[in-house]
């Protein structure tokens, strides 16, 4: 489905993603992982054409995607979320499903993908006026409503607690199978460990490790990586 | 109310609604002035020139508009942002005004004369049509689009949505009515020169949905109304008109930063009725 090849990027002197290489299969989720500055949020960055790869390739649906702008990646049936929820400040929750290229969701789809992201009865209020937890959840409602084939969430989980922590996780489930592919980046280990069918692991722009969960777990450069080199 | 302020209000709506238009993207326009002359000019050349009846000479002047707002404001949209757009607009502005100052087939400086048309009823008609279009489309999926374009253009880029193109039709549906605005304007005042559509009216239409609020019709309509009533009803003040106005500006952007009319205001409204 996915296919990043070779992916390069320097910000000037700085190699921010060297030849990085990874797969996502059809409703598969895969996470991306790896420690602060270590070229995640990059990778997705340079997959959805906000930024353009020095070198490489990006294969998406067996078309190349590369450096073509982000709405033209959008409309191909990737999606994207931000590290820091970007919401419409004075778009209602409702209308933010109206944004997403052609989704021309209807009243009935509105309400159900509201529902099924628990924000069933909040489609007037302002994002000001949901909760943390709300906000994020919207954002995803709002690429549901794209019906992507491919969604990327970067730290969804970032600031939400135990419970909610659950909860998300049921609904990235969910959405899995309804056989959209998801990849996450994500700090939460437990989170990871628990939702994903594999894991990509980053180190200073470099894939260092990837394989199942338990593989991960025990691998002697990731944990080097976390954690430094035992003595 | 006399029939001359009920034209320049009538005006002012359809110039503050194009602003609005244009605005929901989140575009930052001081050109509103130029499109206007445009719309007069080109519909005064038909109906003084080649004696076109007003009606269809409007319909055509404010397509050309439309078309001209495109075809220079299209290269611009890409790279500018926020205050350089601005400016660059201010700069069109200055352009079309040195170009019909010097332009001789309609007069120069020394201005056009000899248009007449501009009917209440053909007003009221056009006020009406513009009111109805902006309220489609600012609750269609197009005005979400429009609106998220402005508020996050990142968000709106991930979710499929090519801004350069969204803004594009802001500037041109904006443009499209101030030349229907400028065309009207023409039409009632007999005689127009490059001097009557310079930053000063730019700015003036900017405050219309500043003042008014920019997130519902309703605002850019009832801030026109009101600022182009405020002088009237303060002439008697005399010299110290002008400091009324400028202290009642002051005071709604204080109490009301959004605009006079927000979509909360339409909330409670609309969950409250409109007893309170």
């Amino acid at each position: 489905m996915l296919c990043v090849s070779g992916v390069s990027r320097q910000f000037g002197g700085l190699a921010a993603l060297s030849d990085v290489c990874f797969k996502v299969g059809r409703g598969e989720v895969v996470s991306v992982i790896g420690p602060n500055g270590a070229g995640k949020s990059t990778l997705f960055n340079a997959i959805t054409g906000f930024i353009r790869p020095n070198a490489g390739s990006i294969q998406f649906a067996g078309r190349d995607i590369t450096g073509l702008r982000p709405y033209e990646i959008a409309n191909f049936g990737i999606g994207r979320s931000f590290q820091h929820s970007r919401l419409f400040p004075r778009l209602t929750t409702a209308e933010h499903l109206r944004v997403p290229r052609g989704s021309d969701v209807d009243k009935a789809s509105v309400r159900m993908i509201l529902k099924m992201c628990g924000l069933a009865g909040k489609g007037d209020l302002f994002p000001a006026q949901i909760s943390f937890e709300e906000q994020r959840k919207l954002e995803i409602a709002r690429l549901l409503a794209g019906k992507p084939k491919l969604i990327l969430l970067d730290e969804p989980a970032a600031g939400l607690n135990a419970q909610e922590t659950a909860r998300l996780m049921q609904l990235i489930l969910a959405i899995r199978d309804m056989g959209c592919s998801i990849t996450v980046i994500e700090h939460n280990m437990g989170f990871v460990m628990d939702i994903s069918d594999r894991i990509v692991v980053l180190n200073f722009g470099r894939k260092i490790a990837e394989g199942v969960p338990e593989a991960i777990q025990d691998d002697k450069s990731v944990r080097e990586a976390y954690i430094g080199v035992e003595a | 109310m006399g029939e001359t302020l009920q034209v320049f209000i009538g005006i002012n709506v359809i110039l503050a609604i194009g602003y609005y238009l244009t605005a929901m993207t989140g575009l930052l326009s001081l050109g509103s002035g130029a499109f206007m002359a445009i719309g007069a000019y080109s519909t005064s050349v038909l109906t003084v020139k080649f004696g076109w009846p007003f009606p269809p000479a409007l319909v055509i002047g404010s397509i050309v508009t439309g078309s001209i707002s495109v075809a220079i404001v299209f290269p611009a949209l890409r790279q500018l942002q926020g205050i350089y757009f601005a400016v660059a607009t201010l700069a069109l502005l200055e352009i079309v005004r040195v170009f019909f100052m010097n332009f001789e087939p309609t007069g120069g400086a020394s201005g056009f004369r000899g248009m007449s048309g501009t009917t209440l009823q053909l007003l009221y008609f056009v006020v009406l049509l513009a009111i109805a279009l902006a309220w489609i489309i600012s609750r269609s999926n197009l005005g979400m689009r429009m609106r998220a374009v402005g508020q996050d253009e990142d968000a709106a880029m991930a979710s499929g949505i090519n801004p350069a193109r969204i803004k594009m039709f802001a500037v041109w549906s904006g443009a499209c009515l101030s030349g229907a605005a400028g065309a009207l304007y023409a039409h009632y005042v007999f005689f127009i020169n490059p001097e009557m559509f310079g930053w000063t009216r730019s700015l003036e239409i900017l405050l219309f949905v500043v003042l008014g609020g920019g997130e519902v019709v309703l605002g850019p309509v009832v801030g026109a109304i009101i600022l182009t009533a405020l002088p009237e009803v303060l002439r008697s003040q005399g010299a110290m008109r002008m400091i009324f106005y400028g202290i009642a500006v002051i005071l709604m952007m204080a109490l009301r930063p959004r605009g006079l009319i927000t979509r909360d205001t339409v909330q409670a409204f609309a969950t409250r009725g409109w007893r309170r």
